[in-house]
């Protein structure tokens, strides 16, 4: 899919109707929106993504206030957002005009024509169509608010790891595996009731409980994901609202630094505490078996010295001592004495090879477990000293994060004083939220813990019946259907989770300097980030940011196949635009020019909406080849300069004013310049 | 005499369906590859797979019972 135009009347910052036409050609597909702080970018990426869905990005505010200000002003009483979309490629590609509609009075409709021979002819259930050509669950990667791109969570929580399986096209075995389990409950059903087991009908009772809650559970736990990562969508606005006050700026860029370095102690904490836990297991034999390994290597020495064991002994020494029939003790050994015999016997016992192998073994061990049982306490007691230091220094920070709260809570100015009690409640609002989801997901585990002992319990008590052979035999080919699918899921799960990690290596190859690989975790699709030493690199680094480019450039190119590798069964690929607000602000200039290119080649198309602070030299450099379509994305306000400044972009030779005084109306409008 | 405009034949219209018939040939040949026993499972997993597409496409409006009942019978009628 490709956007052809946007076309919006009244939507938001944007007075009339604007029509802009987007770049859409193979070799010129980039189009760029400049715009300064407030002017409108984020308006026209949820332009685009309410038109396509009728929802908004987190990051999008009072967005029951579709219709424009001055509009308002004049009795308009809705607004529009019409796309034009070619579907397919080339000659074959067919037209579509999507138009989304906002009343004052009754909400919102949306219309999908499909345009043949120039005329519009309506689509009905438009709205399937759409989620046909992008599915729900893989827009938010496609048109993307990459200013609160801090707060993708690359970690693997349970709605990441859903929406990544949809994006890779597992949802669809997904529903088959759900559904067939389904027809297995019913199968056991039907045969618990005819054997008329009491016992059997209990178990696929409690299996016909468990099925009813976990799914609303996990739906749950899929909805309070999205809440938190909207709330810290909105903290991270008002933090930055509080940075761009000049009386709030220092302060809240005090707050940042700390918040950071609570973030890596956490991190830090984090490992220490799963490391010293790996230690105590570790530990644990060496100290309870030192007890017994003492005793041990004490009853090695006693039987050695009563002559009982092999100890280690000189051939020359027991010649000598047969050679002059005298020990080293001063008794005789005479020939054919008992002493000689008891010699003679000990030595055929002693010498074998495989026994001195063994005591030498024992030995071995002994002393692995003497050196672990000395020097583990000791790395337990030094990973203890290092969590006790972190303790401190987290308390250090929290006192510091508090003192700030005060200080900001207390500044002479209303509107601080309201972003930071609005930060202050939507903390408290994100700690309660992640406590409800830590409980849930624990009793998700535990419910799907239970399924599956239920099920082996069943399996027990049915093949002591006298089941029909017919019912058996049905239920039989179930079972290893889903056994089989369940199979092959994993398979295509791995190599699909395999080949994510190679487009990311690939991307992160062209973007990093530094020898950085990533990896995403079978069980629950986090994505790590490893230096040179596999050891690992925290997401709020510059890297981490440049990672989380790459992952959706990566996704992206998985969700359109666009990959090398074939991956069997998913689902059908989904080609279309890349859109981003603001997407380089969050990276270091180093990778800046780097993402930009790789963005531009990855993808069929792309739209990009930036700030005259993010169009450097480099950036410049590694678009231009690409960009097809240019528009400034003008703001203009009523009042007077009144000193305050003119911001600029300089294009070629040329610098356009990117905000205006004075003007007859606030309001946004574009101005296209050459590409 | 006027040059009569031929329209070019357009190359990439049947490229799709000749890339569609190589991976279903590379399919025939990766399931004859397969034991006997996996062989008919993969068979009935991907028609069963289709079905489920099928019955699970936007706008069929196929309840949840209905597409369990469905796929109960679908098994019922498959001999493996």
């Amino acid at each position: 899919m490709k956007l052809l135009s946007i076309e919006m009347s009244d939507f938001r910052s944007f007075f009339g109707t604007h029509r802009l036409i987007l770049a859409s050609a193979d070799d010129r597909k980039v189009t760029v929106f400049h715009g300064e702080n407030g002017a409108g970018k984020t308006n026209l990426l949820n332009a685009v993504y309410w038109c396509f869905t009728g929802k908004f990005t987190p990051r999008f505010t009072d967005s029951q206030l579709l219709i424009n200000k001055e509009s308002r002003k004049n009795g308009v009483v809705s607004c529009a957002v019409e796309l034009l979309i070619a579907e397919g490629d080339g000659p074959d590609a067919q037209q579509y005009r999507v138009r989304r509609t906002a009343r004052s009075s009754d909400g919102s409709s949306v219309e999908v024509f499909k345009l043949v021979e120039g005329s519009s002819v309506p689509v009905p259930g438009g709205e399937r169509l759409l989620r046909k050509m992008l599915p729900p669950g893989l827009i938010s990667w496609f048109f993307f608010d990459a200013e609160a791109i801090g707060a993708l969570e690359l970690s693997g929580s349970q709605s990441f790891k859903q929406e990544l399986r949809k994006t890779l096209g597992f949802d669809l075995i997904d529903t088959l595996v759900a559904d067939l389990e389904k027809v297995q409950n019913r199968r056991q059903r039907e045969i618990a009731n005819s054997v008329n087991s009491e016992q059997l009908k209990q178990v696929q009772t409690a299996i016909d409980n468990v099925d009813r809650v976990l799914p609303d559970q996990k739906t749950k736990l899929v909805q309070l994901e999205h809440a938190r990562s909207e709330l810290t969508a909105r903290r991270d606005t008002v933090s930055a609202e509080l940075a761009a006050k000049p009386q709030s700026e220092m302060i809240q860029r005090r707050r940042s630094e700390l918040e950071a370095r609570r973030r890596r102690h956490e991190d830090e904490k984090r490992q220490a505490t799963s490391q010293l836990a790996q230690l105590i297991g570790q530990a644990a034999p060496p100290l309870i078996l030192h007890q017994l390994t003492q005793r041990l290597e004490g009853r090695l020495q006693d039987q050695e010295l009563k002559g009982r064991l092999p100890a280690p002994f000189s051939d020359q020494l027991v010649k000598d001592i047969l050679g002059e029939a005298l020990c080293v003790c001063g008794r005789p050994v005479h020939a054919d004495s008992p002493e000689a015999h008891k010699i003679q016997d000990l030595l055929r016992y002693a010498t074998t090879g495989t026994l001195n192998q063994r005591i030498g073994q024992v030995r071995y061990l002994v002393a692995d477990i003497e050196r672990d049982a000395r020097e583990m306490p000791l790395g337990i007691q030094e990973k203890r000293s290092r969590l006790a230091t972190l303790d401190t220094e987290l308390g250090t920070v929290e006192a510091d994060l508090t003192e700030i709260s005060k200080q900001l809570a207390s500044l002479p100015i209303e509107e601080i004083r309201k972003l930071e009690q609005e930060r202050a409640e939507l903390n408290r609002k994100i700690n309660s939220v992640s406590e409800e989801i830590g409980k849930l997901s624990q009793l998700i585990a535990s419910n799907e813990k239970s399924k599956v002992e239920l099920k082996v319990r069943y399996d027990l008590i049915s093949k002591k019946l006298d089941v029909g052979s017919k019912q058996k035999k049905e239920l039989d080919k179930v079972t290893k259907l889903i056994a089989y699918l369940k199979k092959k899921l994993a398979q295509q799960e791995r190599d699909a989770l395999l080949l994510l990690s190679q487009e990311l290596n690939v991307v992160l190859k062209r973007y990093l300097v530094k020898d950085f690989k990533a990896k995403v975790d079978e069980r629950n699709y986090a994505v790590l980030l490893q230096d040179e030493d596999g050891k690992p690199v925290g997401q709020s680094t510059g890297e981490g940011q440049v990672l989380k480019f790459a992952f959706i450039a990566a996704v992206v190119a998985m969700a359109a196949k666009k990959t090398t590798h074939k991956i069997e069964w998913l689902s059908e690929p989904t080609v279309a635009p890349l859109v981003l607000d603001a997407p380089f602000t969050a990276l270091d200039p180093v990778y800046q020019g780097s993402v930009a290119r790789n963005l531009a080649t990855q993808t069929t198309q792309l739209v990009l909406m930036l700030s005259s602070a993010a169009w450097g030299s480099t950036v410049s450099e590694a678009l231009d080849p690409f960009v097809g379509r240019r528009y400034l994305i003008v703001s203009k306000v009523t009042g007077a300069q009144d000193g305050r400044p003119v911001k600029s972009l300089t294009l070629g030779d040329t610098t356009h004013a990117l905000n205006e005084y004075g003007a007859q109306l606030a309001e946004s409008s574009f101005e296209e310049v050459e590409a | 005499m006027p040059i009569e405009h031929v329209p070019k034949p357009n190359k990439l219209a049947g490229l799709s369906e000749f890339l569609q018939e190589i991976a279903d040939e590379v399919d025939e040949d990766n399931l004859a590859l397969l034991p006997k026993d996996e062989q008919v499972l993969e068979s009935i997993a991907r028609e069963i797979l289709k079905l489920e597409r099928d019955l699970t496409l936007p706008g069929t409006g196929q309840s949840e019972s209905a597409r369990v009942d469905r796929l109960s019978q679908f098994i019922v009628d498959k001999d493996f």
